[in-house]
């Protein structure tokens, strides 16, 4: 009877530390898993980043093609007023 | 040497606890102290006192001060000198020879340290109730209080009454006759009461080591260790010591034929025991005395003695004592010519012996039947250990498995925690690989949308620029093809072919910057040099120098940072050249402790800076540059315009 209690501790002990390596390996294999995750979310980061740049002066482009347009729109009203006035003198 | 058994039987002396020093000098320092009428608790101390000092000279004026003392203490309510001075009276009817009375008292001081939890006054009671029974002949008893009485005094390392204790059980080694024994506590005890000046305790012990010596007919020790007896008694004043040492001397000399010696002895002996008032003791001495007369020829006196103690023996049943009483009369009256005494005495020294010898037998057969009785438990007793030994092993069996059990209920426990554990650390690891999942998610779909955001706005562009290069060609195509006279209408065209030109140049560096993720300062520079060549296109007159530390190239900035810089260098150039007049533009770009500072000089007219605003333009300048978290600086003289941009 005490032999076989015994041969059940030492069973246990044994499922004891397996189960603590498990946990241990587990953690280190989720810990690797996590920091590949990361890098990932990092690098989308990055590109968003840079993609906000970009987004930023586009939208810095289009404001300035918006005072261009009415710029230029400016110049060709003029354009055209001067060439009827040209083409029809004033009486 | 019948005769030394006989003298020596009532000289056994036993140890009660108290005090030494000389009695009657403590006792009149006692009365003194009365004197000065003392508080209620001094003077019932001194009760007590004189209770215990009495004892060793006056048994009466001993009882007569334990009443006192008894009666103070109990209007105190001091259980602890109650619970002292009835120990006293016991030790005092104990020296008397009321054993009965000696034990009431002895009990009602053990009741009150029981209560009090007095563990050292109670092993001195014990010890003093041992005392009583080995006077009653009860020794098994007595052994266990000594004994229950020295474990006590060894556990507190009391060396002083351990060595007490252990002499009264050599005493009781002696009665029961096992003499070596009792040569070996008693002599030990001595050796270290000499040692240590213990005279009180010498009294008793020197006392009963002549005793031992004499059981060893060791006659030279046994008078040596009287004589010291004696000495140390008369020293601290104990009468009943003296008393006994004079007597069991006395018995010596009469062996020795030294019968003169032995009567004054004797008497010495008979006085001390007198003042002394202790009923027993003085029959016995009477008795021995006695003895003496008849071994003297003095048949008279001895008669009278023998009379007096038949009649207490008699009344107390002491049988031993009044065998040899009526032998020693037969002897008188024999002397003395009395036929019908002797016949008397005879007759009932005849009955006596019959007594003794049906007493001799009950006792012999009782002894047998215990002996038989014993051996019989003994056997029960040897079974009854095998028993226990086995059920002790099967106990000790059972506990190592209830041991391992409970070892196998720890193992699981935490079996059943690592389990938990990791359970919940696998749920826990999933949500987060989840959260960092739907994270990345997010972001792709961010990223995904302003992708698209970005290829439309690209698209935009391109068109834009496609549309701007149509109305170049167009207008480029009117001004040439109608041969246009009218001048105004001639600027206009140019104007608006121009202007679509620029606007084409500055999309182009934003797209430049757009396409770029990271934009290097070599990128930069080459942009800057295009810039600076189209410059001096336009105004040749002007000179250009740039320079850039080398240092710099491999510097990288954000597509903001580099158009920013970018637009900044071109604004700073464009404003020299339009307003400053100036023959040397001059730009560089240097490292300074990881910092970049970019320099646009000029030798122009420069301009007041208290009095003219900041334009759209400067103000456009130091914009772009604090966006991008670096500084902007401008300083104008007659000389020329500095424009100093420092980038973190």
């Amino acid at each position: 009877m005490t032999n076989v209690l015994l041969l059940f501790i030492f069973l246990f002990l044994l499922l004891i530390i397996f189960l603590i390596l498990k946990i241990q390996s587990d953690r280190l294999k989720f810990q690797s898993k996590v920091s590949y995750l990361e890098d990932i979310i990092k690098q989308l980061c990055e590109e968003q980043k840079v993609q906000n740049n970009q987004l930023y002066l586009s939208e810095e482009l289009k404001n300035k093609i918006t005072l261009i347009n009415v710029s230029l729109s400016n110049d060709i009203f003029e354009l055209n007023y001067q060439l009827l006035e040209e083409l029809y003198p004033k009486k | 040497m019948g005769k030394i058994k006989l003298c020596i039987y009532f000289t056994f002396f036993t140890f009660l606890f108290g005090y030494s020093q000389n009695a009657q000098n403590i006792i009149d320092g006692l009365k003194n102290d009365l004197k000065s009428n003392p508080d209620a608790k001094k003077t019932a101390s001194i009760y007590s006192d004189l209770t215990w000092y009495y004892s060793k000279i006056s048994i009466d004026s001993a009882l007569h001060y334990g009443g006192k003392a008894i009666l103070e203490s109990k209007k105190l309510g001091d259980s602890t000198l109650i619970a002292q001075v009835y120990s006293d009276i016991g030790a005092v009817y104990f020296i008397k020879g009321d054993f009965l009375n000696s034990k009431i008292n002895y009990l009602s001081a053990y009741k009150i340290r029981k209560i009090r939890n007095d563990l050292r006054g109670l092993a001195k009671i014990n010890n003093n109730l041992a005392n009583i029974y080995e006077k009653t002949l009860q020794y098994k008893q007595a052994m266990a209080s000594y004994l229950e009485a020295l474990s006590y005094f060894e556990s507190i390392k009391d060396e002083k009454n351990s060595s007490i204790t252990k002499g009264n059980i050599g005493l009781i080694e002696l009665k029961l006759k096992n003499y070596p024994k009792a040569l070996q506590y008693i002599s030990d005890v001595v050796q270290y009461q000499e040692k240590n000046n213990f005279t009180e305790e010498l009294c008793v012990n020197c006392l009963n080591l002549g005793n031992v010596y004499l059981q060893l007919k060791d006659t030279i020790n046994a008078l040596k260790c009287y004589n010291k007896s004696v000495k140390a008694c008369t020293e601290v004043g104990n009468k009943k010591g003296v008393s006994s040492g004079f007597n069991n001397i006395a018995a010596i000399k009469t062996e020795q034929k030294k019968s003169k010696d032995a009567i004054a002895l004797y008497e010495k002996s008979k006085i001390e025991r007198e003042e002394l008032n202790s009923g027993l003791d003085k029959t016995n001495f009477d008795l021995n005395l006695a003895n003496e007369y008849v071994v003297s020829k003095k048949y008279l006196d001895a008669k009278k003695l023998l009379l007096s103690t038949k009649t207490t023996y008699e009344q107390n049943n002491n049988n031993d004592k009044l065998q040899i009483n009526y032998k020693s009369l037969i002897i008188v009256y024999s002397y003395l010519n009395k036929p019908d005494s002797v016949k008397y005495y005879v007759n009932k020294m005849a009955v006596l012996n019959e007594q003794l010898l049906v007493n001799n037998t009950i006792k012999q057969t009782a002894e047998l039947e215990t002996k038989y009785q014993t051996e019989k438990k003994e056997k029960l007793l040897q079974k009854s250990k095998a028993e226990i030994a086995t059920r002790e092993l099967e106990i000790k069996k059972k506990e190592t498995q209830f041991l391992i059990l409970g070892l196998i209920s720890i193992a699981l426990l935490i079996i059943i925690y690592l389990v938990y554990r990791q359970q919940k650390l696998k749920t826990q690891q999933q949500k987060q690989e989840f959260e960092l999942k739907s994270a990345i998610a997010k972001i792709e779909t961010q990223n995904k949308l302003q992708e698209q955001r970005l290829s439309i706005s690209r698209d935009l562009h391109d068109n834009i620029g496609s549309q701007l290069t149509f109305i170049i060609s167009s207008v480029d195509n009117i001004k040439y093809a109608f041969e246009i006279q009218n001048a105004k209408l001639d600027y206009k065209l140019s104007s608006i072919s121009n202007f679509a030109k620029s606007t084409i140049v500055e999309l182009r560096d934003t797209i430049w910057a757009m396409n770029k993720s990271e934009i290097t300062f070599e990128d930069l520079q080459s942009r800057i040099h295009n810039f600076i060549d189209k410059a001096k296109e336009a105004k040749s007159e002007i000179q250009f120098s740039f320079q850039v530390d080398k240092e710099l190239n491999n510097r990288s900035f954000t597509s903001i940072e580099g158009m920013n810089i970018y637009r900044t260098i071109q604004e700073a150039i464009n404003n020299s050249i339009k307003y400053s007049e100036s023959k040397h533009i001059d730009i560089q770009a240097k490292s300074e402790n990881d910092k970049i500072q970019i320099t646009i000089k000029d030798d122009g007219k420069g301009f007041d800076k208290s009095t003219i605003e900041k334009g759209n333009g400067l103000q456009n300048m130091q914009k772009r540059i604090e966006e991008i978290n670096g500084k902007f600086q401008i300083e104008s003289s007659d000389l020329g315009t500095t424009i100093s941009i420092f980038i973190d």
